[in-house]
């Protein structure tokens, strides 16, 4: 059990470690472009709200990073 | 560009940022210690990362559906690229300390110093389990974005190749030079990466989901493109809040 719950801390640590939303962000980001796609959006508009949330995933992390230096 | 070029191009770079760091741990361990131990140390770690990389590339290329594929392999790129651009960007701004090797190495050999003596004779096996884990510990992640570009593009030889040369450069200069490579400009390296594997995973994770890029494979220099300019601008507002509360707070 001991072994067990330490390989998974050791996954955990080495995709999440201390930044959960840049984890779940890209998951996030491609389930919305998922659903758009479904929905029937053009590859252009599906492509375009995919970028622009990759930068509002990353501009999201570096502003509580930021925030967490501040406090 | 071809496919090719940039899957070679991209493990390379990856892999050198990443073995600069493991060889700190290397040296550290073979100056203070012994040299054939940390050698034979390194070596296994690089064999069980080959091994990895060779047994689930081939997996992966062989049975899992290409769309799949694309899916998992830009998510996985999506998260290791957004985690390594946002901390070259912190750095940049100067809102994160800069990785210092010459610092790293020397905290390296104090604490080796303070372990057990070398034995006389036969394998140390502090060396061993010290290199070990540090080039396995730093080339996982190599491992994962060359399993990642290999599989997705079909090109697992080239992206292992990328990797392998970087591996021997590094290794080499560091054995040679016997210091840490402390002039490397690890950060401006990590933001180049960063770029490409947030890119690469924004381009196979929208094809994965089922995007009909209107441009095809030009979409990766437009992203990319994109990304840049963003990180860019990144840099210059954290910098510039950072300028901002120095003066409220000399105020």
């Amino acid at each position: 059990m001991r072994y067990l719950r330490a390989f998974g801390r050791f996954w955990w640590d080495f995709l999440v470690g201390d930044r959960l939303e840049l984890f779940l962000g890209p998951i996030a980001v491609l389930a919305v472009a998922a659903l758009l796609v479904r929905w029937g959006a053009s590859g252009l508009v599906a492509g375009a709200v995919l970028f622009g949330l990759v930068i509002v995933t990353g501009a999201l992390s570096l502003a509580l990073v930021v925030a967490a230096g501040r406090r | 560009m071809s496919i090719v070029l940039v899957t070679v191009l991209s493990s390379f770079l990856a892999s050198a940022v990443e073995f600069v760091e493991a060889l700190t741990v290397v040296l550290a361990a073979g100056i203070t210690r012994q040299w054939r131990s940390t050698l034979i140390g390194a070596g296994a770690a690089v064999l069980t990362l080959a091994v990895l990389i060779g047994v689930f590339g081939t997996a992966l290329v062989r049975f899992v559906p290409i769309e799949l594929l694309r899916l998992l392999v830009g998510c996985v790129l999506l998260i290791f690229g957004l985690q390594w651009l946002t901390k070259a960007i912190l750095r940049a701004a100067g809102a994160r300390a800069r990785r210092d090797e010459g610092a790293l190495y020397a905290a390296d050999v104090a604490e080796l110093a303070a372990d057990p003596p070398v034995p006389g004779s036969g394998m140390d096996w502090i060396s061993f389990t010290v290199a070990f884990k540090g080039v396995l510990l730093e080339g996982l992640e190599v491992a994962f974005i060359v399993i990642s570009f290999g599989s997705t593009s079909r090109q697992l030889g080239p992206a292992a190749l990328g990797a392998a040369a970087a591996a021997v450069l590094v290794m080499t200069a560091g054995v040679l030079l016997r210091r840490p490579l402390a002039r490397v400009p690890e950060n401006g390296l990590k933001f180049v990466v960063g770029l490409m594997l947030t890119s690469f995973g924004a381009y196979w994770g929208g094809e994965g989901v089922g995007i009909d890029w209107p441009t095809g494979d030009l979409t990766i220099l437009g992203l990319l493109i994109g990304f840049a300019v963003a990180s860019l601008l990144a840099v210059r507002l954290v910098a510039s809040g950072r300028g901002v509360r120095r003066a409220a707070g000399a105020a």
